[in-house]
């Protein structure tokens, strides 16, 4: 059951990290609020793998095998990624934010901020591309669980 | 017990969140960024506030460059950060003992 939620949650991230690439396709809406919704599923992706979280980071200056201190630096650099590009679109959020706080949008664009969004952007979907790599077993996995039909149900 | 351990580890992950936010203000006040060309700043200023379906492919686009890095990543990973087989650096026995030959 943690399983399937877990493998569930990650395929809906990455769906949801795709769609937060495409504002003309979702449409300035959909794609606030979805960015909205990304703090409350990266929370809860980062819950189910609090085990790996809490080993990994205690063992953070312990001998590792560079697999491990690789996927724990990429893992940081997403976490990093991920708020900043939240983080940016809050503050030149032009819907969702406004209509929470009940204040009108600022009439200027903030241009730094705009910028900056874009490039963390970009780079969360460069990251989640790689966490996908380096997890791909677990992925394959997960996969194989769901839908192999399970001995003697055939 | 268990919510409040739920509770204990949001709000780390929260304090976590909070040091990322306050060093990419960092970063963003330090940053010098000019203002992007005209062609730009209307794009980004009219954008649709409303799904448009004809855009799906961008979407797809998106999908596509996951899939390519993701492939890319998972040939780096699998090359530089495997461990090496339980072969690696053992002598290669080639069934060389006196008197007798591999090839029979």
């Amino acid at each position: 059951m943690r399983l399937k939620a877990a493998f569930w949650l990650d395929v809906t991230l990455l769906v949801a990290v795709c769609a937060l690439q495409t504002v003309s396709f979702t449409g300035l809406v959909i794609h606030e609020w979805l960015g909205l919704a990304l703090i409350a599923m990266v929370l809860a992706h980062l819950l189910l793998a609090w085990s790996w979280i809490a080993t990994q980071s205690r063992r953070l200056f312990a001998v590792q095998t560079i697999r491990a201190r690789v996927n724990y630096v990429l893992n940081l650099a997403l976490f990093g990624c991920v708020t900043a590009a939240i983080f940016s679109g809050i503050l030149i959020s032009q819907q969702a934010i406004p209509s929470l706080t009940g204040k009108s949008p600022s009439p200027d664009m903030n241009w730094r901020w705009d910028v900056l969004h874009n490039q963390f952007s970009g780079a969360l979907l460069i990251l989640s591309a790689l966490h996908l790599a380096i997890n791909w077993d677990w992925v394959l996995a997960a996969v194989q669980a769901f839908f192999r039909p399970k001995e003697g149900t055939l | 017990m268990k919510f409040a351990r739920l509770l204990l580890r949001t709000a780390i992950l929260s304090l976590a969140a909070a040091a990322f936010v306050w060093l990419t203000g960092i970063f963003g006040d330090s940053r010098q960024i000019s203002a992007p060309n005209r062609g730009w700043q209307a794009e980004r200023a009219h954008r649709a506030s409303t799904p448009r379906v004809a855009k799906f492919a961008e979407f797809l686009g998106a999908g596509v460059i996951v899939a390519v890095v993701a492939a890319i990543g998972r040939i780096i990973f699998r090359l530089r950060l495997s461990p090496a087989p339980r072969n690696a650096g053992q002598p290669i026995l080639l069934d060389l003992r006196a008197g007798t030959s591999p090839i029979e």
